[in-house]
């Protein structure tokens, strides 16, 4: 008997033209809390759907408690005790939490007829299990993010998984509802079960993880225990070089004497209340505060995007009605929202077309489109932001997160925006593209723009904003400055 | 071997000129295999006689492309003909026969062209006051759809309206070259629109995805209502060429234009939801159609039959296209 | 976050959620004060007749949207299956057979739409359009675009029989109903409906075969279609391309105002069969005033743009006020 539950030996996986996995070989022991780090494209998200069936490997074995198995699919992988909870989550929305924990097969009675009662208590009974107590009747759409990822693991559990994969389980939690899922975590392993942790948070991995892998293009570089590393190394080991954990410094650029943007009094329907704020010329201001305080929906009204019910907004200290995301841009902001697959870019057109649709007069020659012009401009905005892709005509699809996140960074740009607002700038990048865009953040405010970053990581928050504002149920409970920014003050704001 | 490689070779390249070009070689077959059966359809005079049959629908068909460039439907764009063929017959009857019958024509012409307008344009309100998307453009247009047709309708209490106004300049509008030009002008203008101003370029990021469309400052809702305006102006302007060509007016002229506009839309490569295709999509479109009509005329064959070739034209160009765009992405991921 | 903030919503929501109801409740009194005899039984009857032919072959078409698919071609294959069963009731003498075949040609057609939208991944709205003209193509060449009759004693009987006063029509409607509504709510398959027109990925990932459940959706729809057709011959006993030219749209609007999202993974035969009974009713009532044919379809329309103005409105409204939980 294999004190590995878990084996996956010289596992190779290739698409066409890219070569995802080399020789992959990774061992997780029974019960242990293990994590998997790496930079996006590293192929941490490929290693695991191979183990979950949903890929086959084009070469390797994967060993369960010893014995080889062949997943043709994420029955067979499920069969075997194994579950993968996606980052996306993949519950269906219209229907209940009882329904998508035993999504497509229900227990049925004697007649062959759905037994809704049985379902339900089972339903319950797991949520119980993790400690949590709300109604299983309830469509998933009602839900928060971190109940939502309970109904994920709820549906691990109803198929007694015995190794549970969780593919950045933190991304959209807050501090307390993560401290909840590490003594979910905790109780996983007390009742035996393994589990396979996938995130680039680092703190985390130390807080929570018994052993670390990582992965870098597609090989496994080394695996250690917790205890016996740290930070720096596991980060050099990720990127191939020994990097600054520090955030990048800048030359200060601050014009105390020029307010570009200033909010009064802004309230919207149901998510802000009374926030008023100030951003001065070449600030970083960040925006903190729990996931669902009403910060997005701040910036939205900001922006145009949402209508303001109350309050005002002054640029340069002139009053502006903004009601659309056009009067927005027309005062030279603009928005990189949180979601930039959904929001922030066209998947399938051209990195070209998604950076030159802000301001489309600039390649244009009387009323139509100049091509050349377009080309060079274009051209000057990818190697300014250093965007890696074949040519302008790739589809944004193809890029990966960090590059798709620099495109739409492109696109404000190209508009000639003062005042950037980001929503969660750095989210589902991998550490060097981070790092770059920081360097790009810095380099605009040196520039004379502003940007107000909201951002849910606390370390970059206090890492690059020159003021911090706290954003609670709606209403601004706090500015922080100099020594007073510190994670302690801003949770205490934070948290009610 | 030679041998092996050269068919590997044509066998791998053959597959990709069909799936990417085969609603154009489907044209040509037709083409090729209606001259066989009967020779005359090659004369310049049949060919003309499809194009100028093909002109009306054409122009509904290049409305119809802007709205589903945006992502949405517009099923009320026969009905809009029925209205405005009834109005503009009407009026020419009334004032046709008077002097200054060339100042009327181009009244009527306005006239209809502004009703086309104005019904689009309420379309367009409507479906952008909720954010439509696909499916509630296809309900509210077809809602219009039933108002409009009944408003044709109550126009001339459901009464056929034969032309009794003078032989000049409105029937002309229908003969020789005439119509030909207006439809090909107007695409061509229409082409230029889509593809080489912002205005064209910021209708097919509508359509690509709407959401970021409205986050990247465009105005989104006033695009759509200028788009659903224009496709209403254009079903009205077809309404010109419709009833000049049969000198009448009957208050269920335009039933089905819709459902032949959208087929010919889609059979030219425009995808229905939106962001990809245009007007030179649309035009191969209307050609494979309206040649394809035209052709089992020609052969014989029963217009009611017609209707089957017509149906699997649909499922077929449609399918090819899915093909093509399927086989595009697994290369562009190497 | 608090969960305060949904027990709040749920009767709003509820009120909201029977708004179709009080509009036909309302609409129905309104009537009833302006011309009492809109209530006479021999015009409820006419009414329920009419909602029970549409209504079989809305239950299907809600069955589609629950999976996230159209199928416009419902009006055609309504149209065959009349054609179809008058002909082989004609030549054949055997209603029970020439029944048995009608449903096996739906259940054919049906699934053939099902293959081609799910082997081909196109859109059914663009698919059902191409079967629907060349369903209609096929009804035209076969009957010339005349219309059809026949005199058989049995599809006389069923058509004119009543049971408590109600139409048998009215009796198979309340069946297919049944039925198609136990199996959405109490079957795995009908659950897996909702899964993939709910989220298809999602669906696809817990192991459900999609393309199976859709195409079975059109089969089952395909069934409908001629279901529809032989009760609408035992209600006129003739049949042709005239009768139900605007049955797909119909149904489609049904469903919408019985409160059925269009982008599926949600709704039921019931809630249809509700929407299929206002417009029914709507419609009665125009003629019943007395209005002009074309005032009718004006009305027709209008309401229909109201009502489904008015759905949004309320979506909008719950979305936002369900936003603030996430």
């Amino acid at each position: 008997m294999s004190q590995f539950i878990l084996e996956m030996r010289d596992i190779c996986k290739s698409f066409p033209g890219v070569k995802a996995l080399d020789q992959v070989s990774f061992r997780v022991q029974a019960g242990e809390v293990h994590a998997l780090v790496g930079e996006n494209g590293a192929g941490k998200s490929t290693l695991m759907k191979v183990l979950n069936g949903v890929l086959q490997a084009n070469s390797g074995t994967i060993l369960i408690d010893g014995k080889p198995s062949v997943f043709k699919g994420t029955k067979e992988a499920q069969a075997h005790g194994i579950s993968l909870i996606y980052q996306e989550f993949n519950l269906v929305n219209t229907l209940s939490v009882a329904e998508n924990i035993y999504l497509g097969f229900l227990q049925t009675g004697k007649s062959g007829l759905i037994y809704w009662k049985t379902v339900r208590k089972d339903a319950s009974d797991l949520i119980g299990r993790l400690g949590f107590d709300f109604s299983v009747r309830e469509k998933v759409q009602n839900l928060s993010v971190a109940e939502k990822q309970l109904v994920e693991i709820a549906k691990a559990l109803s198929v007694n998984a015995r190794i549970i994969a969780m593919d950045e389980p933190t991304s959209a939690l807050t501090t307390k509802e993560i401290e909840k899922l590490f003594e979910i975590i905790r109780g996983l392993k007390a009742q035996g079960i393994t589990v396979i942790y996938i995130s680039h948070k680092l703190d985390e991995v130390f807080a929570i993880c018994d052993t670390v892998t990582v992965l870098r293009d597609g090989h496994i570089i080394d695996t250690k225990n917790v205890r016996d590393t740290n930070h720096p190394e596991i980060i050099s080991k990720m990127v191939g070089r020994p990097v600054e954990m520090s955030y990048p410094r800048r030359a200060v650029a601050i014009r105390d004497d020029e307010t570009v943007l200033e909010a009064r009094g802004v309230a919207c329907a149901g998510f802000v209340k009374d926030v008023s704020f100030s951003l001065k010329k070449g600030e970083i201001l960040g925006i903190a505060g729990l996931v669902g305080s009403g910060r997005t929906e701040l910036v939205e009204a900001i922006f145009g995007a949402r209508s303001l019910h109350a309050g005002e907004i002054l640029i340069h200290g002139k009053k502006v009605r903004i009601r659309s995301t056009a009067d927005g841009k027309g005062c030279s902001m603009g928005l990189v929202t949180e979601d930039r697959k959904e929001t922030g870019l066209a998947l399938h057109y051209s990195v070209s077309d998604n950076i030159v649709i802000t301001n489309l007069k600039k390649i244009s020659k009387n009323l139509f489109v100049d091509r050349k012009l377009s080309q060079e401009q274009v051209g000057r905005y990818v190697r300014e932001l250093g965007i890696k892709t074949p040519s302008a005509r790739q589809t944004v699809m193809n890029l990966s997160g960090g590059n798709q996140q620099k495109v739409v960074l492109a696109k404000w740009l190209f508009s000639d925006v003062e005042i950037l607002i980001m929503d969660e700038p750095t989210r589902g990048i991998d550490v060097g593209a981070k790092y770059e865009i920081y360097l790009l953040m810095n380099k605009l405010v040196e520039q004379g723009k502003s940007i107000i970053m909201i951002s849910s990581e606390l370390p970059e928050v206090l890492g690059m904003s020159d003021r911090v504002i706290v954003i609670n149920a709606g209403r601004k409970k706090g500015e922080l400055r100099g020594d007073g920014m510190t994670p302690e003050a801003v949770m205490s704001l934070a948290i009610k | 071997m030679f041998g092996e490689q050269g068919i590997q070779y044509l066998k791998a390249n053959l597959t990709k000129v069909l799936r990417s070009q085969g609603v154009l070689l489907g044209l040509v077959l037709i083409i090729i295999v209606a001259s066989i059966v009967e020779p005359t359809f090659m004369t310049v005079s049949n060919i003309l006689n499809i194009l100028r049959q093909a002109s009306a629908i054409g122009i509904i068909c290049l409305g119809v492309t802007f709205v589903m460039m945006t992502g949405g439907m517009d099923l009320s764009v026969g009905a809009i003909v029925s209205l405005c063929s009834m109005v503009a017959v009407v009026m020419m009857n009334t004032y046709g026969s008077l002097p200054g019958s060339t100042g009327i024509v181009l009244l009527a012409i306005l006239t209809v062209l502004a009703i086309g307008f104005a019904i689009g344009v309420i379309n367009g309100l409507i479906i952008t006051a909720f954010n439509g998307r696909l499916g509630e453009t296809f309900i509210i247009t077809y809602g219009m759809q039933i108002v409009v047709a009944s408003l044709a309708l109550l126009y001339t209490g459901g009464q056929f309206v034969p032309g009794i106004f003078a032989m000049g300049l409105y029937q002309q509008l229908s003969m020789g070259f005439v119509p030909i030009i207006c439809f090909l002008s107007l695409a061509a203008i229409m082409h230029v629109v889509l593809a080489y101003t912002g205005f064209g370029k910021q209708i097919s990021f509508i359509g690509a995805n709407m959401d970021c469309a409205r986050m990247s400052g465009i105005k989104v809702s006033r695009l759509r209502v200028i788009t659903y305006g224009i496709c209403g102006a254009c079903a009205g302007f077809a309404s010109i060429i419709v009833t000049s060509r049969v000198y009448s007016a009957s208050p269920l002229q335009g039933t089905g234009y819709e459902l032949e506009a959208i087929a010919a839309v889609v059979v030219g490569g425009t995808s229905q939801s939106g962001g990809t295709g245009g007007i030179v999509n649309t035009i191969l479109g209307v050609l494979v159609l309206s040649v394809l009509g035209n052709a089992l005329n020609v052969i014989g064959v029963d217009a009611n039959a017609q209707l089957l070739f017509r149906g699997a034209i649909i499922i077929i160009a449609v399918g090819l296209d899915m093909w093509n765009k399927m086989a595009k992405q697994r290369e562009s991921t190497k | 976050m608090s969960r305060a903030k949904t027990k709040d919503i749920r009767p709003l929501e509820l009120f909201l959620n029977q708004t179709v109801l009080f509009l036909l409740v309302g609409f129905i009194l309104i009537m009833a004060l302006v011309k009492p005899s809109f209530l006479a039984w021999w015009n409820i009857q006419n009414v329920l007749i009419d909602v029970s032919i549409y209504g079989v072959v809305a239950c299907g078409m809600t069955i589609l949207i629950i999976s996230g698919e159209f199928d416009l071609s419902a009006s055609s294959q309504y149209m065959w299956a009349q054609i179809l069963y008058i002909t082989l009731l004609n030549s054949t003498n055997n209603p029970f057979l020439s029944i048995i075949l009608t449903l096996g040609s739906g259940f054919l057609l049906g699934t053939i739409n099902g293959l081609i939208v799910t082997r081909f991944r196109i859109n059914s709205f663009i698919v059902t359009l191409g079967t629907m003209t060349m369903i209609r193509g096929l009804c035209l060449v076969f009957t010339g675009g005349k219309m059809v009759d026949t005199q058989n004693k049995f599809i006389k009987a069923l058509g004119s029989a009543e049971f408590l006063g109600l139409s048998s029509l009215f009796y198979i409607y309340l069946v297919v109903l049944v039925i198609i509504s136990a199996m959405l709510a109490y079957t795995n398959f009908g659950r897996r409906l909702y899964a993939t027109g709910g989220n298809i990925e999602v669906a696809h990932l817990a192991g459900i075969n999609t393309a199976f459940q859709k195409t079975a959706a059109f089969s089952i729809m395909g069934v409908l279609c001629s279901i529809g057709g032989i009760m609408l011959v035992a209600q006129l006993r003739a049949g042709s391309t005239q009768y139900g030219t605007d049955l797909a749209l119909t149904c489609v609007a049904a469903t919408v105002i019985g409160g059925t999202r269009l982008s599926g993974g949600a709704g039921n035969a019931f809630r249809t069969a509700l929407g299929m009974l206002v417009i029914v009713v709507l419609y009665k009532a125009l003629i019943y005033l007395g209005l002009q044919a074309y005032y009718q379809n004006l009305v027709k329309g209008s309401v229909l743009i109201l009502v489904v103005m008015f759905d949004l409105f309320m979506t909008r409204r719950r979305t936002t006020m369900k936003q603030e939980r996430s």
